[in-house]
């Protein structure tokens, strides 16, 4: 079987090194892949159909990417373009490529995957028992489909092949989980697949893998039977067993098994071993193939809007019972919400205490060590953005001037660093999806439309 | 001796919308072993510090690595209204205090 080769940089929009870049084209890949998304950042960038990334950087990377690929006439990948990777996020890239292919003159055969899951299509599923929740998530129901925004899924490595069968060069595609992105080209030229799948998954952070992330080089893995061999393309970067090791680790809850929409990546077996100081050789790893393949659906409902107050606390004795206080002062919100015909149930008051427990919350060990000064942010979900603004209008002058004690207050309890006082965020999400979805297997790839351009 | 005198790092991030997971990690194989033999990283350790149920907690020894990874449920899934640090990455501040007698 023949060697494949696939060079990685890093998340799409982060920047990579142009010279480690090229180092890498010279090693003759057969697929230049790039993640470009990720559901860390919460459910905001779905919900609200935003992009993660600003259009210069990511015009840089994949001006960068694409002439490469045009320069060796080999596919480029990315996936979860925009972060959440929904149709929106994919019409603005496709958008984005057509410019840069205009720009310079390039002509190739672009695809664009979309990975939005039609919401009848889920309640189909629910009704046939064929939805599990994920992370303690409750079972989805049939209502929680109609309250999501957007709703994605998770594609695995399928619609890539197809798109790469059909003549692609380059492919731009929704949600994927990270792998999929990278293992497409050698599952076609017919590795194995466990090698394939781990080398795929160790790169799919690209630089991540080296000791050196700063240095930003690009890594090649080289997919060899049932091994693979990973190296920096950057002369002076190195990878060492550590630095790859630790990336089957990264963000997952368990670092043994990393579950695929047609299987799982399972190291139990696998060997890491320095080739020499910068290169590392990988062994042992298998791909466990599901009974019933499964997609992963990610969905965002909106909660509300929110407005957001920052104030410095600095008074000793107002720090030393501020428990108290805040407990006070929500009440005389709740009155002043009353008597604006607010009901309770219409608006969430949060207090995050920076000083305090802000970062931990209940899980803070230091809670009652509160530091000399204290951050307060007052934060508003309203259900509408009027309610919001409401509250929002009496959250200053309620806590600020309140006379928690006796002799204080007069002046404000509160120190303001900005005016206006109280600030818009905008609209407020959380996950409403974040389940399995069983799905057929001929569906891996027919429930993902693919459009083609010929640019 | 504190966690960070025998670690080469310590970092938390999210994994998946209400896991958090804690890589910590060895710069030798030696210390690695000494601090798994010892069991002194444990679901009890984690979760007194953590205040949660030891029965929560998921220890894993990754050898190949060199990496002790602990897995918690978060306290509210990630990104949503009650958020904290929606990326996890502050939330192993706690463990910078844990007594390892090895």
């Amino acid at each position: 079987m023949e060697e494949t080769r696939v060079l990685a940089t890093c998340s799409l929009g982060l920047g990579f090194s142009y010279r480690g870049f090229q180092a890498g084209l010279a090693m003759d890949p057969h697929l230049i892949a790039a993640d470009a998304g990720s559901s860390d950042f919460g459910p905001y960038y779905l919900g609200a159909g935003a992009m993660q990334k600003g259009a210069m950087s990511l015009k840089r990377d994949l001006t960068v990417l694409i002439e490469g690929a045009l320069k060796l006439g080999v596919p480029f990948c990315t996936g979860s373009v925009g972060g959440p990777g929904a149709k929106v996020h994919l019409d603005v890239m496709v958008d984005l490529v057509t410019e840069i292919a205009r720009e310079r003159g390039w002509h190739f055969k672009l695809a664009a995957i979309d990975s939005e899951v039609d919401k009848a299509l889920i309640k189909g599923r629910i009704r046939e028992g064929r939805v599990r929740p994920l992370g303690g998530f409750p079972d989805l129901t049939e209502e929680g489909v109609d309250e999501l925004v957007r709703c994605v899924g998770m594609i695995g490595a399928e619609p890539y092949i197809r798109a790469l069968d059909e003549g692609a060069q380059v492919i731009l595609a929704g949600r994927t989980t990270d792998p999929s992105i990278f293992v497409a080209e050698a599952l076609r030229r017919g590795a194995q697949p466990g090698a394939a799948w781990h080398a795929a998954k160790c790169i799919d952070k690209g630089y991540l893998a080296t000791t050196t992330p700063e240095d930003g080089s690009p890594v090649l893995a080289r997919i060899n039977g049932d091994e693979f061999t990973l190296e920096p393309t950057k002369a002076d970067s190195r990878c060492t067993v550590q630095s790859v090791a630790q990336i089957t680790l990264h963000e997952n809850s368990d670092p043994f098994q990393i579950a695929q929409p047609t299987g799982v990546i399972d190291t139990h077996q696998t060997r890491y071993e320095a080739i020499d100081e910068r290169r590392v050789r990988v062994t042992g790893s298998r791909y466990l193939p599901a009974k019933q393949p499964t997609i992963k659906l990610e969905g965002a409902k909106l909660v509300g809007y929110r407005r957001i107050l920052l104030a410095g606390l600095r008074d000793p004795r107002l720090i030393a019972r501020i428990d108290e206080y805040l407990d006070a002062y929500r009440e005389k919100i709740r009155l002043a919400a009353r008597s604006m015909e607010i009901s309770e149930t219409d608006y969430t008051l949060q207090f995050r205490v920076y000083g305090r427990d802000a970062v931990m919350g209940p899980t803070e060990p230091l809670r009652d060590k509160p530091g000399h000064e204290l951050g307060l942010v007052v934060d508003v979900v309203g259900k509408t953005k009027e309610i919001a603004a409401a509250i929002a209008t009496r959250l200053g002058p309620t806590g600020s001037r309140m006379q928690f004690l006796e002799g204080m207050g007069g002046g404000g309890n509160f120190a303001y660093p900005f005016s206006p006082s109280n600030i818009d965020v905008g609209a407020a999400y959380e996950w409403g999806a974040w389940h399995l979805m069983e799905v057929d297997w001929d569906e891996l790839t027919d429930l993902f439309p693919i459009a083609y351009y010929d640019l | 001796m504190k966690l960070p005198e025998i670690t080469s790092f310590l970092k938390s991030a999210n994994a998946g919308a209400s896991e958090l997971t804690f890589d910590i990690g060895f710069a030798t194989k030696d210390t690695f072993d000494k601090v798994v033999a010892a069991a002194a990283i444990t679901p009890e350790t984690i979760g007194r510090l953590y205040s949660i149920a030891p029965s929560s907690v998921r220890v894993f020894a990754y050898e190949p690595a060199l990496i002790i990874k602990v897995t918690i449920p978060r306290v509210v899934r990630s990104g949503g209204i009650a958020e904290r640090d929606f990326d996890g990455t502050q939330q192993y501040a706690p463990l910078l205090d844990l007594e390892i007698a090895i």
